[in-house]
């Protein structure tokens, strides 16, 4: 089992990091290129969520662990919790008149990888983001 | 920081795009694109060749201002996006609702 983490503050401004980040570990895991855009297309989705909404301060933590034939992803935040059962849904299909400005970083996360696991407790929230090598 | 090069032609305002489209950035895209409409342009054609990604932001940010050019009469054509960013649009069903070309010719072209 390998890991490799970082912290970044908690701005905007720390994404192009965070995806550099993945897109190298994601490398060094012999990810496939396409799994590995998902999986850093899904932590881009993650940090901005909680930078944007969940008002995260400080500093963003985001981690990296294979296991065997799987990459867990955690971004750990210490701002609102948000339960990835509670987003907004998003029809895809719907025409542009109907097309809202909500749901869709939560809707391109969980297309884009494998599965999401999420937990909080009274100090952090942790969101896995898992994908099979 | 986002690159963007505005071209206003006879048939549309071409706005050239460099960088990655990312919750950080697309603010400089939405200001840019709500400049060119508030000069009076309604055809526009966002010209995505240097666009290496895009997330949600970004797309939320060309959903405002197509729904805002088609307001106004007019529409907003994407050419040229690369293959991520092409996922992307497919993914969330945009390659739907925006004409989509592979170059900013065809685009062009496609203004009637």
């Amino acid at each position: 089992m390998t890991l490799a983490q970082v912290s970044v503050p908690a701005s905007l401004e720390s994404l192009s990091a965070i995806r550099a980040f993945i897109e190298e570990q994601a490398a060094a895991a012999g990810l496939d290129e396409s799994t590995a855009f998902g999986l850093m297309l899904a932590m881009d989705e993650a940090a901005a969520n909680v930078i944007e909404h969940g008002g995260a301060t400080e500093h963003l933590e985001v981690r990296f662990v294979v296991d065997g034939g799987e990459v867990r992803a955690t971004l750990v935040d210490r701002g609102t919790p948000f339960d990835p059962r509670d987003r907004p849904d998003v029809d895809v299909n719907a025409p542009v008149e109907e097309r809202g400005a909500g749901g869709l970083g939560w809707y391109f996360i969980i297309e884009s990888v494998h599965a999401v696991e999420y937990r909080t407790d009274s100090k952090q929230n942790e969101l896995t983001l898992i994908v099979s090598k | 920081m986002l690159e963007i090069e505005v071209t206003n032609g006879p048939t549309a305002s071409v706005v050239g795009v460099g960088g990655a489209v990312d919750a950080a950035t697309a603010p400089d895209l939405l200001t840019s694109l709500e400049g060119v409409m508030g000069d009076g342009a309604s055809q526009l054609v966002v010209d995505l060749a240097n666009v290496e990604y895009m997330s949600s932001a970004g797309l939320r940010t060309l959903l405002g201002a197509v729904k805002q050019a088609r307001g106004a009469g007019g529409d907003l054509r994407l050419a040229a996006p690369q293959a991520s960013v092409k996922r992307v649009l497919d993914m969330s069903g945009f390659t739907g609702i925006l004409k989509t070309f592979d170059t900013v010719e065809d685009a062009l072209g496609s203004i009637g």
